[in-house]
């Protein structure tokens, strides 16, 4: 006789869930693992995006990023631009989350206003922010003499921070919430017990506190570089790339070179590039946030 | 087996959307053939256009579609095989004529259209001599000048450089800021540069060959020197900071006088005039003088065509939209309200500030615009090297970023 390894009743419980995960499933080979691979043997060929024909050339355009004087300053500006963005986003987020953590008389209401940059979509916040650029600070700069404020996006070293401003003051909200629900997880007795001790805030958050949002931090982390990295509402929206390239981003560029200069199949090859750096970069970020949190 | 059948019955609704036709076919009704309008700005001419041609064919209706963005929606378009029935487009481009050549635009040669068009015009809108669109407009471009200012000031337009210059110090003397660069609109340096580097030399296509093949150095370049010292020289004459104003605002401020003059193209007087109608008393566009010792031309570019699919399922209805297009009437129409000079045999050109440059293209004093000769791109990247002039003067780094940009594109 036969042993039974699975059970009738699980088949029927994996039967009824595969039937439920197939339609999202099926959604997302369609929409996202298809186009990659479509991608990814695009960019072997030649093609401008939308002629019927095209060549094989192989490695050809993986080699070309390699020897392209743009797109490797581009890279450039992308790693500072994410590193700033990070270390920024992070630490503030982190800093907001603690404050708003306190219960105060309008926590909520602060809760509810740190949030609302959220909202607000990058192209939006771009063309505000470039109106402001323009016309309000230098109006500031000669009531204060703070002159440093004129002229932000018209100078190549000033562009770069007043783009990247931009992104934290919008990029802050999702974070602090997150960061905010992490502190809510924290087991209060272990907080207590530490105080009793004799440990400082600084002590208390380093020791007790920043183990248990190593999860979140990771998860901030990652969506972070990913923003970092992805950078081009900003950008298109305040300065083209410009003043003189020196805000070209690479996703404005693999943007330029695919639906300007009729280079499509370049652009995939250099967009399949910057994806298996950000995958190698989350990994390490992976691994090194997980050997530290907390094990419950 | 309830659970079962209810569990595929859910999975097949959520797999609807994928199956469902994106278009339903009417079988009775007029004949609807799309219209893809590139140029926004031209919007509500064409709604009229397509209004009085509903009236007289009954039997076609015509749907308007505009789009931000429009250049790069057509192209995913493309890319799907969803051509609209009828796309405006610049046929002088490389691009539009690589869709002919892919098969995407239809051969129009023999059409009877385009005989309301001059053979000269025709040329410059041909692939290798076979006709894929019916031109309508050409674009010039020049100097825009505020000619009350001039007179207030005892100044006369310029047509030589030195007397631009002339003009630029009495202005600049009186507080009038004599030239609004916008050099914050990446797109305006980009054309600014290719449109005066024309102007230089009509020929800059043979200057750049040899600096691609490396028989001439970038550092030895007649036009790049002459160009980058030109814009150095009148960059003097603009505002303090020009990589903060935009395009917008550099029309704005001509239109309120606190700017005399912008380079710019015949498109914008439409602009300035939606900031005040009575504009077209006080400006005029006048050629960019030459600043060497050749004869000054003019720089055009066939502004609006008409062109229509190669897989349109309406190819009558639309060459009856194009026949509707290309009379005298419907093309005056055009051309009194988008203000562009019109190429359709016939039509009064009656746009004022705009005569001057419009001599010159009866006379041939003309020559087409090098972004239709430049490999693609090109124009787009020495934007970066023109700003970075702007900002420092630098000349010498501007001509060997030009020159490395030069040999990668003409390379390729």
């Amino acid at each position: 006789m036969k042993k039974e390894i699975y059970p009738q009743k699980f088949w029927n419980k994996s039967r009824t869930l595969a039937l439920f995960i197939i339609p999202g499933l099926f959604f997302y080979l369609m929409f996202a693992i298809v186009p990659i691979l479509m991608g990814i043997r695009y960019s072997f060929t030649d093609w401008n995006g939308f002629s019927p024909h095209y060549n094989n050339v192989y490695f050809r355009n993986y080699l070309r990023i390699f020897h392209d004087d743009s797109f490797l300053h581009a890279l450039n500006f992308t790693f500072r631009y994410t590193v700033a963005l990070v270390c920024f986003i992070t630490l503030f987020s982190l800093l907001i989350a603690l404050l708003l953590n306190v219960k105060v008389k309008g926590s909520t209401f602060f809760r509810a206003l740190y949030f609302f940059p959220a909202v607000l979509s990058m192209l939006t916040l771009g063309l505000i922010f470039n109106q402001i650029y323009y016309r309000a600070l230098p109006v500031l700069a000669d009531a204060t003499g703070l002159q440093f404020l004129k002229g932000i996006l018209s100078t190549p070293q000033k562009a770069f921070w007043g783009v990247l401003f931009v992104q934290i003051w919008q990029g802050l909200a999702i974070p602090t919430i997150l960061f905010l629900a992490g502190l809510q997880t924290i087991p209060i007795d272990q907080v207590e017990a530490a105080q009793m001790e004799g440990a400082g805030a600084i002590r208390t958050f380093h020791s007790i506190k920043l183990p248990y949002l190593y999860p979140t931090l990771t998860v901030v982390l990652v969506l972070a570089l990913k923003s970092g990295i992805l950078a081009f509402d900003n950008i298109k929206a305040m300065t083209e790339g410009g003043p003189a390239g020196s805000t070209i981003s690479i996703a404005f560029i693999i943007y330029q070179h695919g639906f300007t200069e009729m280079k499509f199949s370049y652009s995939i090859a250099e967009a399949i590039f910057m994806g298996c750096i950000i995958c190698f970069i989350s990994a390490i970020q992976i691994s090194i946030n997980n050997k530290k949190k907390v094990s419950l | 087996m309830k659970k079962l059948l209810l569990t595929i019955a859910f999975a097949l609704f959520c797999l609807n959307p994928v199956f469902a036709q994106g278009k339903s076919e009417t079988t009775s009704g007029p004949v609807e053939i799309e219209y893809f309008n590139m140029k926004s700005e031209t919007q509500d001419i064409m709604a009229h256009l397509i209004s009085a041609f509903e009236m007289k064919n009954p039997d076609i209706k015509v749907i308007q579609t505009n789009t931000p963005d429009a250049q790069t929606v057509f192209k995913t378009r493309l890319a799907a095989h969803d051509i609209p029935d009828i796309v405006n487009v610049y046929p002088a481009s490389n691009m539009y004529k690589q869709y002919f050549r892919d098969g995407f635009l239809a051969n129009l040669d023999g059409e009877s259209f385009l005989e309301h068009i001059p053979d000269a015009t025709l040329a410059l809108s041909q692939d290798d001599g076979k006709n894929f669109c019916l031109p309508m407009t050409m674009s010039v471009y020049g100097i825009y000048v505020r000619t009350d200012l001039l007179a207030k000031y005892g100044l006369k337009e310029p047509t030589t450089y030195p007397e631009l210059i002339h003009v630029c110090k009495v202005l600049q003397k009186n507080g009038i800021i004599p030239i609004a660069f916008s050099d914050k609109a990446t797109w305006t340096i980009g054309q600014i540069l290719e449109r005066l580097i024309g102007v230089i030399d009509n020929n800059s296509d043979a200057e750049f060959q040899r600096i691609a093949d490396g028989t001439l150095s970038a550092q030895d370049s007649p036009i790049l020197n002459t160009f980058a010292r030109m814009m150095i020289e009148l960059h003097q004459y603009s505002y303090p900071d020009t990589m903060a104003v935009s395009y917008e605002d550099s029309l704005s401020d001509v239109v309120s006088g606190k700017c005399a003059m912008v380079i710019m193209g015949s498109w914008a007087l439409g602009t300035m005039e939606t900031s005040d109608p009575t504009i077209d008393d006080r400006i005029e566009l006048i050629p960019f003088p030459n600043p060497t010792d050749k004869k000054t031309k003019v720089p055009v570019n066939v502004d609006t065509a008409f062109a229509i699919s190669n897989t349109t399922k309406h190819k009558e209805a639309c060459e009856r939209f194009l026949s509707f297009l290309a009379e005298k009437s419907q093309a005056q129409y055009y051309a009194d309200h988008e203000k562009t000079p019109n190429v359709v045999k016939g039509v009064t050109y009656s746009i004022e500030p705009h005569k001057q440059l419009v001599e010159y293209l009866a006379e041939g004093n003309i020559f087409l615009s090098p972004v239709v000769i430049w490999p693609d791109g090109l124009r787009d990247q020495l934007k970066i090297p023109a700003q970075q002039l702007y900002i420092d003067h630098n000349v010498e780094t501007f001509l060997e970023s030009c020159g490395k940009m030069i040999k990668n594109y003409y390379n390729q």
